[in-house]
């Protein structure tokens, strides 16, 4: 599997070994080409929504009435002001990274442990704790929304960060515990044994041995949770009721949602808003989230 | 999951034989008693934090959220609960606009597999589309849904270039039409996880032995012939991974689109099961229905999900 999990990073990232440089194209040129302008217009699919959003927020609404569509001669940065404003900002992005990266953070803690310990350490009862954690996806935060709520208000954990972090890692566990135990499979078992025999302890095994050996896997649960709590809308529609601590991506939903926001321009505007952060991670770490999550499939 | 992983030190000793003729035989195991204790402890307290977690936050839920749906005003109701959902009609207008996506499965399966066929023969800037196509993963679902709201609304460019090829005004803005609501629903989410699906499929496509499709072209076989016949049973694994996935999705991650491009509109036409439970719960009117609604989305995830362990199971043993 870290042998697959390798390969597939070499492909993945350089893709030039000689071996799938060498698979030639069937059908010569012309399908070739057929392929290209397939592949080409699916791009503009992408794309064009993008771009027709990023001009729009440029307009005014006047500009916006007269000429919908053409490109934006004189833009106006009113719109992405209105929008920054309305959405809270920074202050709810500062919600987001406040919740989302411990949350990250935690997962790869909680989730590590278990699956180490389930893994690598096994015990009686190891193997059913860890069925028991993996099928816990099985539940949908749907199915648990009014149990959980009283039980947050319970312990005082509504409409807190700590109550929305703790949820995130609930809802987060069974996937990344999947994960970690995949990639805890491959490491040798005489390598941990090895180090047992030279007087390791278990904290020394993990902290020394297994986190230097994890970057693959640290990388795809790291980016797959960031992504997915930042992109969340149940967890913060649930946990949070006060607007200065709703996460940016819930926030500005609830923007598009009232009814101020006939302007096309202004929705344009939050749209644009809550693409930017993670399209601009994304032009930065490119190389890094396409291996990442192209290394989740494969398993 | 399988033996191999068993610690080694254990393996030795398991063979030994033990009795009264080995005069040492007290002494290691002994030793290993106290090591398979030591061992056990550490790993329980290992395993403790997300068990006590998912055991708090969704099994004790699970367990109340059950006997919730079986409450009236707090008092035993025994299934009255889910009397009520045989004649809600928006829960089976919800149901059925699940079944929709579930007709769809086949496309959201199948179509990104073609697109990383395509990108797979390296055409010129192949690396370019393949970072494209991730965007519309990256960027948050309800932003996506905001987005395609504005694009597929009325005066929307969508909706200008339907009525141009002459679709009649009500029709052209399909958000916000009762017959094409959902369906507008299931492209946006089509155009959303696509790019995820080519990048899955593209990296299991690299596993496969480039000697198989050498021999095909010898053979004469065509594009159709060689995704129907090599790629199709090679990449089944990472088929059978994106199909579980986008089940899942289906069934559970839907909410962020339909809450910002229809709200479950016009009228219920949009509502999928997800979609209604939170509704109803969040009106704080029937938390008793509410958890009912849950329970029975979890019944249908969970039948989902063994039939699809089976299908997959199955494939596996046959491949």
């Amino acid at each position: 599997m870290m042998k697959s999990v390798q390969a597939l990073q070499n492909r993945a990232i350089s893709r030039t070994s000689s071996r799938t440089r060498s698979r030639a194209k069937p059908g010569g040129q012309a399908a070739s080409t057929a392929a290209w302008l397939s592949l080409s217009a699916l791009a503009a699919l992408v794309v064009l929504p993008l771009l027709y959003i990023f001009n729009t927020s440029l307009k005014s609404n006047n500009t916006f009435l007269t000429a919908p569509f053409a490109p934006t001669l004189n833009p106006t940065l009113s719109q992405l002001r209105q929008a920054w404003h309305l959405a809270g900002m920074p202050g709810s992005l500062y919600n987001s990274l406040l919740t989302s990266i411990p949350a990250a953070v935690l997962l790869w803690i909680v989730c590590g442990m278990a699956a180490f310990g389930a893994v690598h350490v096994r015990f009686k009862g190891s193997n059913a704790m860890l069925i028991l954690i993996l099928t816990s996806i099985l539940v949908p935060i749907q199915t648990v929304l009014f149990p959980l709520f009283v039980e947050l208000r319970n312990m005082a954990l509504l409409n807190t960060y700590q109550g929305l972090i703790l949820c995130f890692v609930t809802f987060g566990i069974p996937l990344t515990t999947f994960q970690f135990a995949a990639y805890f499979r491959a490491i040798p078992t005489s390598l941990i044994e090895a180090a047992k025999i030279d007087g390791a302890n278990t904290f020394q095994i993990l902290w020394r041995i297994i986190v230097p050996m994890s970057k693959p896997v640290l990388a795809v649960t790291g980016i797959v949770n960031i992504v997915w709590t930042w992109n969340d809308l149940f967890l913060p529609y649930t946990v949070i009721s006060s607007s200065t601590k709703m996460p940016m991506t819930a926030q500005l939903a609830i923007l598009s949602n009232q009814q101020f926001a006939d302007s096309v321009p202004l929705l344009a505007a939050a749209a644009v808003l809550g693409v930017a952060p993670i399209l601009i991670i994304y032009l930065f770490a490119q190389r890094q989230i396409i291996s990442g999550l192209a290394a989740g499939g494969v398993k | 999951m399988s033996a191999v992983n068993r610690p080694l030190v254990h393996d030795p000793r398991r063979g030994r034989r033990r009795g009264a003729l080995d005069p040492a035989s007290h002494l290691p195991r002994k030793q290993s008693r106290r090591r398979v204790h030591r061992e056990a402890v550490t790993g329980w307290l290992l395993m403790l934090p997300a068990l006590a977690i998912i055991v708090i936050f969704k099994i004790l839920p699970l367990a109340s959220g059950i006997r919730t749906s079986l409450e009236l005003n707090g008092q035993y109701a025994g299934l009255h609960n889910y009397a009520l959902q045989l004649h809600d009609p928006i829960w089976h207008a919800s149901l059925l606009n699940l079944v929709k996506g579930i007709i769809l499965l086949p496309v959201y399966i199948l179509a990104p597999l073609v697109i990383a066929v395509l990108l797979f023969r390296k055409v010129r800037g192949w690396r370019i589309f393949r970072a494209l196509y991730l965007c519309s993963y990256l960027i948050p679902a309800a932003m996506t849904g905001l987005m395609f709201s504005l694009i597929l609304g009325e005066n929307g460019p969508a909706a200008v270039l339907l009525k141009s090829i002459g679709i009649s005004g009500s029709v052209a803005v399909l958000p916000a039409n009762t017959s094409t609501s959902m369906w507008a629903v299931y492209a946006v989410v089509f155009w959303a996880w696509m790019g995820l699906g080519a990048l899955t499929y593209l990296a299991g496509l690299a596993l496969v032995p480039a000697e198989q499709y050498e021999a095909a072209r010898l053979d004469g076989a065509g594009f159709w012939t060689e995704l129907r016949r090599i790629t199709i049973p090679e990449i089944r694994p990472t088929m059978g991974y994106w199909s579980v996935v986008m089940t899942a999705g289906l069934f559970l991650w839907l909410f962020p689109f339909i809450v910002t491009l229809t709200n479950g509109g016009p009228g219920y036409s949009s509502m999928t099961p997800e979609v209604y439970a939170y509704n109803v719960f969040s009106q704080g009117q029937q938390p008793e229905y509410a958890s009912s609604l849950g329970v029975t989305l979890f019944i249908l995830v969970v039948v989902a999900s063994v039939f699809q362990v089976r299908v997959m199971y199955s494939k596996a043993n046959a491949a």
